[in-house]
């Protein structure tokens, strides 16, 4: 049975959802994770599976794999989280270099700095293919945006990466809210 | 190396969720469905049980001791008591059912839960119909609940006030052999739930309440109920308007609920249903909170939508 299947099952039977948290739990929890902690990741993961029952009656069912609409549903509830992000960021830079690192780690702490300076809708989708391995066409379908949007954005948000320098263009956050 | 394989490579480790993290979130999930299932049948179904007026709240008094004895002989009782009542008042087209219940379930956020309680109304007819809801303080289970919700900026629980359209109410389609009735329910239950036992227990609900369910049906139902193992006798039980019952319950061990179903004595109609947290549940309450309720308080037929009787 396919996740389109399972959810179409679960509009009479609305027990068969339970098989869609059995096969994407761990994968949510993990990009939860690698955003936010553990902590804050088990809250955030059990919440999406709870919304997306909710709004499965909107689930595309020509889309056979649920998976990145589940992560779809965890970036929204990630922004929540914001502030507990930034802190993990920070903790990335230091892990990767301090001022008595190898010129390459702190070539890597600046861009965990520049990744914490990417305005939201840049950084949401180019994690969502960094770490959650998904393609474009799933960020564009997980996100709810054209393809084009997302090509652009990811590549606006490489570019800052590779360019830290870049970062007095970075516009205020609420102004981008998907 | 580019500024994406150096994403890939960020030096930290991911663990699996653990064990007790994901059980919790699969029961959180569960009891989420069954909340909306619950909902929904009560959407769907046409509503008859005929009811006294609404009094006041009244705070549940279970009297009873949950000693394990079996419910059969009781719902037996009941299901003689059933077939001797007057089938339920037809609504003609035109008209609707109306129906008033009081109800309450958990909401939650990070780190917070509380039951929200509310009044609900519907009007079901054959056309289309209607629901109102208006919703209560929000009772925080513990205090560090309560604290987690201030320091989450005091979201809002529940909206006060939400309507929405109904579709046209769909009649009960079930046997009235209570042979051919417990074959149907056990295969819609098999596979599905948490055990087949349960969600049997949760099926002879769904059909009875506010449903069309004629006398015969009723007693079918209670006569299935009598047969489903783990079915125990509560004992006697005050329901949230202060009526007197008897409860009788089914126990989802997988996550460590109970269900209770309060019955009429006079009338085995169904009063009201409470969902009962047990010792090691899956989300870690306190043994013995209540996570759901849900008290039947009037039926009636009205001409039109909107018309309270």
């Amino acid at each position: 049975m396919t996740d389109a299947q399972a959810i179409a099952a679960s509009l009479s039977d609305p027990e068969a959802f339970a098989v869609l948290f059995d096969r994407h739990f761990d994968a949510v929890h993990g990009y939860a994770q690698r955003r936010v902690g553990p902590d804050l990741a088990d809250e955030v993961a059990a919440e999406t599976f709870t919304r997306a029952f909710d709004h499965r009656r909107r689930y595309d069912r020509s889309r056979e794999d649920a998976r990145p609409w589940l992560l779809g549903i965890s970036a929204n509830l990630l922004r929540r989280h914001w502030r507990t992000e930034r802190r993990r960021f920070d903790a990335y830079a230091r892990s990767t270099g301090g001022a008595e690192a190898e010129p390459s780690g702190r070539v890597s702490a600046e861009l965990v700095a520049a990744l914490k300076r990417l305005p939201r809708r840049e950084r949401e989708a180019l994690l969502l293919l960094a770490w959650a391995d998904l393609s474009y066409e799933q960020i564009a379908f997980a996100l709810d945006l054209p393809v084009g949007t997302v090509r652009s954005r990811i590549s606006r948000g490489r570019a800052r990466l590779r360019g830290p320098a870049i970062e007095s263009e970075t516009p205020k956050e609420a102004a981008n809210s998907v | 190396m580019s500024e994406l394989d150096f994403l890939r490579s960020l030096p930290f480790e991911i663990d699996a969720p653990t064990e007790e993290a994901r059980n919790r979130a699969r029961g959180r999930l569960l009891r989420h469905i069954r909340r909306n299932r619950m909902d929904r049948r009560r959407r769907l179904l046409v509503p008859v049980i005929g009811l006294a007026a609404a009094g006041v709240l009244a705070a549940l008094v279970n009297v009873g001791n949950h000693d394990g004895a079996s419910a059969a002989p009781v719902l037996r009782e009941f299901a003689e008591i059933a077939r001797d009542q007057a089938p339920p008042t037809v609504v003609k087209p035109g008209q609707f059912r109306y129906t008033k219940s009081l109800q309450a379930y958990t909401s939650g956020g990070n780190g917070w839960t509380a039951l929200s309680p509310g009044v609900r109304e519907t009007w079901f007819g054959s056309t289309g119909g209607r629901i109102h809801e208006k919703w209560g303080k929000p009772r925080f289970f513990t205090a560090a609940d309560r604290a987690h919700w201030i320091a989450a900026g005091r979201p809002q629980v529940n909206p006060p006030e939400d309507s929405a359209n109904l579709p046209p109410a769909r009649p009960l389609d079930l046997p009235t052999d209570p042979d051919a009735l417990y074959d149907k329910l056990h295969d819609q239950a098999v596979g599905h739930g948490n055990g087949t036992d349960s969600e049997m227990f949760t099926l002879v609900g769904d059909a009875l309440r506010e449903s069309d369910a004629s006398p015969a049906l009723r007693a079918a139902l209670y006569e299935v109920a009598a047969r489903i193992p783990g079915v125990d006798l509560v004992g006697p039980a005050v329901d949230r308007i202060g009526r007197h019952g008897v409860a009788v319950a089914s126990v989802d061990s997988k996550i460590g609920l109970r269900h209770e179903l309060i019955f009429d004595r006079k009338t085995a109609a169904l009063l009201g249903e409470e969902y009962v947290e047990l010792e090691g549940n899956s989300d870690g309450y306190p043994a013995g909170t209540v996570s759901g309720y849900a008290t039947y308080v009037t039926s009636a037929v009205v001409g039109r939508l909107g018309e309270r009787p």
